[in-house]
This record gives structure tokens, sequence and C-alpha cells, in this order.
């Protein structure tokens, strides 16, 4: 058991090491990643953005993050404006997004903006790809993303802050406290970002062509976090957290549009909480944890000239979250997880100038039976299985099996395979709205096979890891909304399509010392072929081609060179052609969603005192200047700058 | 390591496949071509509307024509066609503006903007022109030859909150212009084509959408029904008969709750018939006193979207969206309802007018 464990610590002894040549604006502590790694994780596709690449986005969303350091494509429509998240093709109510275990996806809409979600926030984000999903819920046909806070228990104090200033108005800050004893810990953070984010851009997309500003698109969030832990001699740990935010952005309109003035805004306040009580003792670990997550998010559409509103939404959603783990080592090869889980949701959803919405609560529960089992120190197995409920209906049956084998005794070369059945819930937009809600819809249903292979090496000056994965998924009954079948004016969702999700995910990182030089190399890659497997006619030309929105191709590439306390970071990325419609056919009308190449560059400098490290980092981003559409007809900034500096202050 | 890398390059080639080609735009002056041009809506705010035209001769079809004259997306969902002659007018409800074309070569020749949610045209006279508008409370009206707004005919009332009557399609009997109120209204507004006053209103069943008035003068509304409220109950669609004399409903043919509801309302070539759209497309006599239990076309695994009734010829143009998503199709049939031709368009095909 202990080997095993050191073979694996040492498969990942590269992503520490780059954390220690790595300084950007903050140190972030890594340690606890080795040991925590890989009791659950057994057979699993399970990757994380590492030190560096939380360091380079620290101040920015979420989304940012995901779209450079992983294979996640991120849908957004704009800085500022909303981002989803779609893992292997599926959409972006297929991602689900947990907090410290509780589940952050909005129970009405059943996705995640992840544009709100500022990576100051965060300690460690792990993604769990495809099925692996399965051991910490069900939903994520896609895959998990699961952000975490964790206390630092090396007994000091830090105050960190960051102020960053970028073009057309933006403007981040940033500050955390953290203190405490070995016995307690509090943690407190708050971020402000706002930008007029009027950038330039030449509109093609009326007669005559011309210059441009973008209207509307500021905005604004500020947020407060607050965690307090407590750890006792009887190997108990408790954590207290509170996060509020807010933001209000303006929605700015097509390029196409020239009609009248509007006004259009949306406005979101979030309030999360949650409590955890983990309990130890030999071979056995016990947690409770339960937390409630609250939104209220506003959209407002008048035309000015007309004084008319249009819509006037407010949605409100309250939802309460409990669950009781437990982990326990049966024999000294065979280990158990469990979990049950229970919560109710609550949505409040209506347009009054509409007249629509609705009132409704659901009630979820769960139960996970997860067995690892470890015949050796180069092989494990697991099995699992969730029994889910909601509104009394059930699922019984949500099974997951799967392997890893060391294939080389000398060797840090694994191999790893698993094969999950899993389902996703219809949200409560497509049960309940009204109009066009249906009560009728079934689960999407899906089922995913994967195997993967993860390598590592190392020399006294470099070393080298990289994961390459191949997946299979079918999804069944998935949830389409569109004009009503029955020729009523208004859109309903259905279970339209059967989809099948093929593709690769690879990625590496290096880092290896020349003379006084210290270069880091990281990079990942996607192929994502996500296609329609039915139509719905003979007249259809959707069978068989790729889903809207979802690049055939996509990747990037960080390289990052250090010598004393400079760093000269670039990062390219790639993204393919993406389609507009099911058919996949374009015309050149439709090329502005060719594939791009965005290139961002950073200078960074380091002082150092005994008690202070100061970091300023200048950014250029997309450095060449490209001229690109991430969603049709919306805009995106050419070349533009950020100044940030940073200053940690350790006593 | 160098076994990873083939199996790697292996399986790219495999699962990458081949990217789609683009369809190639070309343009083509319409130039002593009769046919029909087709407003294909495109996806809401997609910004992927456009413009295609059939050559009901030679049977071949021109899309994405608006691009290929002018080099610029059409807009956001192009609602409606109208053409005076001289020029062809593009709704576009999305992007707040009417575009104007010249007719034949399709070359952009200006711009009605600044509106709100554009819906369709009525011409009154050679220089004036009515916009319906379905957030405006009123109807905005403009110079055809010169685009230039030249006012605004206020419609006040409609639904609580809002700023006056959510105006939609138009219909004429001499100088009187009937036009609908369709978003959460129940009336048929009739205003004065000379002086351009509110005369009167009829009261019809919820959501009045598509209007027509028939040889004999009479008005058919189809109204799209409610949905049930906190406090109203759901009201199914109907079909409506008004005098435009007496300004009084005369019948009304009323859906049932599980069947297909109406959509598009066209008149035939002599103005006789009705051709209703309602999943099916059924053909109905303005003289009959029962909706038709079988319908002239039926769509089987097709989504029939839209409607276009050739007045030269009475043969009948139906759109099929397919899944909203893709190209659309249309299905040409003779008057008596036997296919004839099939042709692909852009996405949502929801307006047809005949040259």
């Amino acid at each position: 058991m202990k080997r095993g464990i050191l073979l694996w610590c040492q498969l990942f002894l590269s992503l520490y090491l780059q954390a220690q040549t790595v300084r950007d604006t903050l140190q972030i502590g890594e340690v606890e990643v080795f040991g925590r790694r890989r009791a659950a994780e057994s057979g699993m596709k399970v990757s994380r953005p590492d030190s560096m690449a939380m360091a380079a986005q620290l101040t920015t969303s979420l989304a940012d993050l995901l779209t450079q350091h992983t294979p996640v494509f991120i849908k957004s429509y704009g800085r500022g404006s909303q981002a989803t998240a779609s893992f292997r093709g599926t959409s972006a109510s297929h991602t689900q997004l947990l907090w410290n275990g509780m589940n952050l996806n909005s129970p009405m809409a059943g996705m995640a903006d992840l544009s709100l979600l500022p990576v100051f926030f965060i300690d460690e984000v792990t993604l769990l790809h495809g099925g692996s999903s399965l051991s910490t819920g069900s939903g994520a046909l896609g895959g998990a993303i699961h952000l975490e806070n964790k206390p630092s228990w090396d007994g000091r104090e830090r105050v960190t802050a960051i102020a960053e200033n970028g073009s057309f108005g933006a403007w981040r800050l940033m500050g955390a406290v953290r203190g405490g004893t070995p016995r307690w810990q509090s943690v407190t953070r708050i971020y402000h970002d706002a930008s007029r984010n009027n950038f330039p851009f030449y509109n093609v997309g009326i007669i005559p062509f011309r210059r441009d500003t973008l209207d509307h698109g500021d905005y604004h969030r500020n947020g407060v976090m607050q965690e307090f832990y407590l750890r006792t001699p009887g190997e108990v740990k408790a954590a207290l957290r509170g996060w509020f935010q807010q933001g209000e952005r303006n929605l700015p309109q097509l390029m196409s549009y020239e009609g009248g003035e509007r006004e259009e805004f949306q406005k979101d306040h979030q309030w999360r909480v949650q409590l955890e009580v983990k309990k130890y003792a030999p071979g056995l670990s016990l947690s409770f944890s339960s937390g409630l997550n609250r939104s209220r998010m506003s959209y407002f559409r008048k035309v000015i000239t007309a004084g008319w509103v249009t819509d006037d939404a407010l949605n409100r959603e309250l939802s309460w979250h409990n669950m009781l783990k437990i982990n326990k080592e049966l024999t000294s090869r065979l280990s158990f997880a469990g979990s049950l889980e229970a919560v109710t949701h609550q949505v409040k959803a209506s347009n009054q100038a509409r007249d629509e919405g609705y009132d409704q609560r659901r009630n979820e529960g769960g139960l996970l039976l997860h067995f690892t089992y470890r015949p050796s120190s180069r092989s494990a197995f697991f099995l699992l299985n969730r029994t889910e409920t909601w509104d009394g209906q059930w699922r019984v049956l949500i099974p997951a099996a799967g392997a890893e084998w060391k294939v080389s005794r000398h060797r840090q070369a694994w191999l790893k395979a698993n094969f999950t059945g899993n389902y996703h819930k219809p949200s409560m937009n497509d049960l309940y709205w009204i109009p066009g809600g249906n009560p009728g819809l079934l689960p999407e249903k899906g089922v995913t096979g994967e195997i993967s292979w993860a390598s590592a090496c190392q020399g006294q000056r470099w070393n080298w890891r990289h994961e390459l994965s191949f997946y299979l998924s079918g999804i069944n009954d998935w949830i389409i909304w569109q004009p009503a079948a029955n020729g009523a004016w208004y859109w309903e969702a259905d279970n339209l399509r059967d989809v099948l999700s093929r593709g690769l995910e690879y990625d590496f990182n290096s880092t290896f010392k020349h003379r006084n030089y210290t270069f880091t190399i990281s990079g990942n890659y996607a192929l994502t072929h996500t296609t329609n497997r039915n139509g719905v006619s003979t007249a259809d030309r959707s069978r068989g081609k790729q889903l809207i929105y979802i690049p055939l191709h996509s990747g990037h590439l960080h390289v990052m060179a250090s010598r004393d306390k400079w760093s000269l970071l670039a990062d390219l990325g790639y993204t393919g052609r993406r389609y507009t419609s099911s058919s996949n056919e374009w015309s050149y009308f439709e090329s502005r969603l060719n594939p791009f190449w965005l290139m961002d560059l950073s200078l960074i400098k380091h002082f150092n005192t005994r008690h202070l490290d100061i970091g300023v980092k200048a950014k250029v981003e997309n450095l060449l200047d490209a001229n690109y559409q991430q969603v049709l007809w919306r805009p995106m900034p050419g070349r533009h700058y950020s100044l940030t500096l940073s200053a940690a202050f350790q006593p | 390591m160098r076994n990873t890398w083939m199996l790697l390059v292996g399986l790219l080639l495999l699962l990458g496949g081949c990217e789609e080609l683009p369809v190639e735009v070309v343009y083509r002056s319409l130039e002593g071509k009769n046919g029909v041009y087709i407003a294909c809506e495109g996806n809401f705010m997609y910004g992927n509307g456009s413009l295609s035209f059939y050559d009901r001769e030679s049977g071949e079809v021109y899309n994405q024509l608006f691009f290929a004259r002018n080099h610029a997306p059409l807009g956001d969902v192009p609602q409606s066609l109208y053409s005076d002659g001289r020029s062809l007018f593009i709704v576009v409800n999305n992007s707040g503006k009417v575009v104007a074309l010249d007719p034949v070569t399709l070359q952009f020749k200006g711009a009605v903007t600044g509106l709100t949610s554009p819906r369709y045209i009525q011409l009154i006279n050679d220089t004036t022109a009515w916009i319906s508008d379905l957030y405006a409370g009123g109807i905005t009206v403009f110079n055809p030859l010169t685009f230039h707004k030249r006012g605004f005919i206020p419609l006040p009332g409609g639904y609580p909150g809002g700023a006056g009557h959510p105006t939609e399609q138009f219909a004429r009997v001499g100088d009187e212009i009937f036009v609908t109120c369709w978003a959460r209204d129940n009336k048929v507004m009739l205003l004065d084509g000379v002086t351009a006053m509110v005369v009167d209103s009829v009261t019809v069943p919820a959501q009045p959408g598509a209007i027509v008035a028939d040889a004999r003068s009479r008005l058919w509304v189809i109204t799209g029904g409610s949905y049930a409220r906190q406090e109203e109950p759901a009201e199914e669609p109907a079909l409506v008969r008004i005098d435009p004399v007496t300004r009084t409903v005369e019948q009304i043919f009323r859906w049932k709750g599980s069947s297909d509801k109406p959509g598009d309302l066209h008149l035939s070539q002599a103005g006789d018939s009705l051709y209703i759209l309602s999943g099916d497309l059924y053909k109905m006599s303005i003289l009959d006193r029962k909706f038709p239990p079988e319908p002239l076309i039926r769509s089987g695994q097709r989504t029939f979207y839209s409607a276009g009734i050739d007045p030269r010829s009475g043969e009948i143009y139906l759109a099929d969206a397919i899944d909203y998503a893709q190209n659309g199709m249309v299905y040409r049939f003779s008057p008596g309802g036997l296919l004839t031709d099939s042709f692909r368009v852009g996405i949502n095909p929801g307006d047809f007018l005949f040259r």
C-alpha cells in the first residue's frame, strides 16, 4: 500500500517540481495534492490545473482558467458575459459544478455560469472527466468540476492584495487575509471586478461596414468569502464557509442590430454557506456536510423609445444540500466509500412583463456505494453504484466499474479504463416553465467507456508527465427546446436527440533547467467528435454531423521561461471551426466562426524581502490581434493589455 | 513513447474525419426571372437569417442572396417580405430594421433603422408605408422611396405594462386598414388609411396573428390562443371571420386542445378559399360552415413551418423547418396538392413573396 502511494507520488512529482520553480503573483500551496488523490480515484480520469495555471489565471474567472488549461470547451458570449462549460461535446447542463461537494448548478436552468466564479476564491480545481464524475454525483454526462477551499495548517499568517488595471476600464481588486493557530484557521477573501468593456471592433454586420465600439458591455462584480476551520486533538475537523457575491452586467446586442435603444441588463446575487464536520479514526473517516445555496437573478429589458418593459424577470432559487460520507478500509486491499445525500430545491421564477414562470419544489436523494480493490501495488479495481430518487421517481442502478494497471515495474506508466452508465434529470425549467415546460420529459441517459494512458519520467534536470484518454459516449433522450411540435407559438422542451460522442484528451507538462533558466512547458489538446445519431425525416441532414458550437479540435500550449525573479510566459490557444447549423452546412457568410489562434504574453517580476513578496505582471492578451468570434456575431476584443501588482505579506 | 505518438496520430486521423466544405455563395441577378423570394429566419439571436429565391420556371434556387450581393449579413430573424415594385423590403425583426433592396439586382438601397421589433409592412400609397411592431406600442410610418421615417401612429391600450397594442399583420379593405394585435392581446384594430387615425376595434379570441381579406371582403383571422395562467384558463386557437362593415365577429372555428395548432393563413388565387397551416395544410372554402376534417396536404414526417400560395398559378409552397437548426426544405405542390418539386433554402423559411 505504501509502495503504491509512493509510486503515485512519483508519477505526479513533476507537478510539484513545477510549482516549486514557478512563482507568479501568488504562491499557492499544493502539498496535499499527492496524498489525497489516490484512494478514491483509482481507474478514473481526474485532472487538475496545476499551480502555475492557477497562479497565471488568479485574477480571472473560472471560465478563463478552464479555457486555457483544460480540454473543457467554454462557450463564452464575450468578456463579462455568460460562459458555460462543455465536457467531451456534451451540453452545458451535462457539466456539474461543485463547491466543496455542494452542487452549484442552477436547479432552474441546470447549468452554471462560470464567468461569475473568481479563481481567487478557489484553492484547487479538480476535473472528473466523463463517468468518473459518478463518484461524486450524477448528472454529469460530460464531467464534473470540483472547486475546493482548504486551510493551511502551517500556522503562519498571510495577507495578500492584488490590483489589476487593464484595457477598456478594467479593474480587478482582490484581497485575502489568512491566519489562525494550529487549532483554528480563518480565511477572508474579497474581490471586485469591473470593466466598461467598450472595446473597439470593425463591424461587418451592417452596411456600410464601420469602426464601432461595443455598447452596453459593461459589468461589475463584488464578492466576499469567509472560511473558518477548526481541528481538535481528537481528529475532528470542522469547516464553516460563507460566500456572497453580486454582479450586474449590461447585455450588448448582435453586430447586425440597428434598432431602437434598449435597456437590457442582468443582476445576480448568490449566497452560499456550508458546514462540514469530519471525524478521522484509523482506517475510517466520517464526514457530514450541510449547505445552503441561494441565488437571485433578475433580467430586465426595456424599449427606451416606447417605454415598454418587455422583460422583467426575477428568478429565485434556494437549495439545501445534506451529505453524509464514510470512507473505510475494509481490509488492507479493499476499501469502501459511501455517501447518503438529501437535497431540496425551491424555485420561484417569474417574468412579470410576460406573465410567465412557475413556483416549484423538488426533493432529491442519493446513495453511493463505492468499492476499491487493490490486489497489488500495480493494480486497482473499482465498482460503484448510485441509487437516486427525485419527486417519487427512482433510479436504482447507476453503475460504474474501472481498473488501473501499472504496466511496468520500473517505469511510471499506467493504463486506466472505466465503463459507466449515467443519467441527467431534466432541469426545473425543462419540466415546469410556463409555457413550454414538459412534465413528461424523460431523464437523459448516457453510457461512457474510456481508456487512459498516463506516464511520467524524470532526469536530474528535467521531468515529463502526460496523459492520453480516449472515450466513447452515447447519450439518449437529449433534451432540446424548439418550437412546439403542435404548432403552438411558444417553444417547448422535449427528448429529441440521441448523440454519440467520441474523441481524445491529451495533456502534458514538463520542466527542465538549462544553466540559470528554468523552462516549463504544458499543454492540452481535445479532439471532440460529437454527432447526432437520429434524423427526424429523410430531408434531415443532421444525422452523423457535429453538434453546433462544439469544435472538433482545440488545444493550448503554455511556455514559461524563468530566471532569478523574472518570468516570461506565453500562452497559445487554438479553437477549431464551430458550426451553427445542425447539418454542418456553412457558407462564407458564417466564416466568422472559422478556426482562430489566440496568443497572450506575460512578463513577471518578483521582489522579495523577508516578509514581503511583491509581484508585477504586465500582460498582453490577443497579442496577434486576431479577429475572431466565439459566438456568431458577438464581437471579441483585439489586442489589449493589463498590469497587475500583487503583494503578499507574511509576518 | 514512440508508440504513444503513433497511436495518437493514428487515432487523430481516424476520429477527426474531414471538415465540411463551405456552401458556395454565388450572386445571380434576378433580371427576367419569375419566381418567389423566401425569407429564412435563421435562429433567434444567431444573426443568421438569409434570403433565397426560387425560379419557378427553371426550378433553380439561389440561397444566401443578400450576402452574396452585399457581403454583409441580412440580420437576426428576417420576419417578412414586401415589395412595392420599386424595392424589396425585408423586415428584420430582431435587428430592429427594415432593409430595402433593388428587387432585381438585390443591391442594398437603404434601411429603416431604429425600430423596436418590426413585423410586417403595409403600403398605404406611393409615398407612405406602415410597419407593425411587437413592442413599439403603435405603427411606424415611413416613406418607401427615401426609407425615412415620417411618423408614428400610437395605439394606446393592450395588456397592462405595455406601451400600447402590439401590432402584427395587416389586411386592407378599401381605404381601411385592419391590423391584428398579437402578444397577450385580443384586438383587431381598424385604422383609416388616409387619416392614419384609429377608427374602431374588434375584440376576438386571444392573440390574433395572421389576417386576410377574402374575395367577398370578409376578414379571416387566426388567433393563437393562450396558455393557462394563475388567473385565467388556457384558451384554444381559433379561426375567426369578421364582417369589416359591421365590424363584428361572424363566426369562430375553435381548435381542440389536443390537436395541432394553426399558424399560417393564406388565400387562394381567386380569394374564395383559405389555406390554413395547422400541422398539415387544410383548404377551406370561404363559404364553408365547418372546418374540413381532412387536410389537403399531410405533413408526414415534415415540420411545416410556413406556406405561400402563388397568386399566378395557385400553386402551393410549403416550408419544412426540419429540426429548426439546419437549412430547410421547400415543397412545391400543384393547386390540387400534388408534389411537383422540392428544394433546399436557408434556416427556418418563414415567408414567401411571389414575383
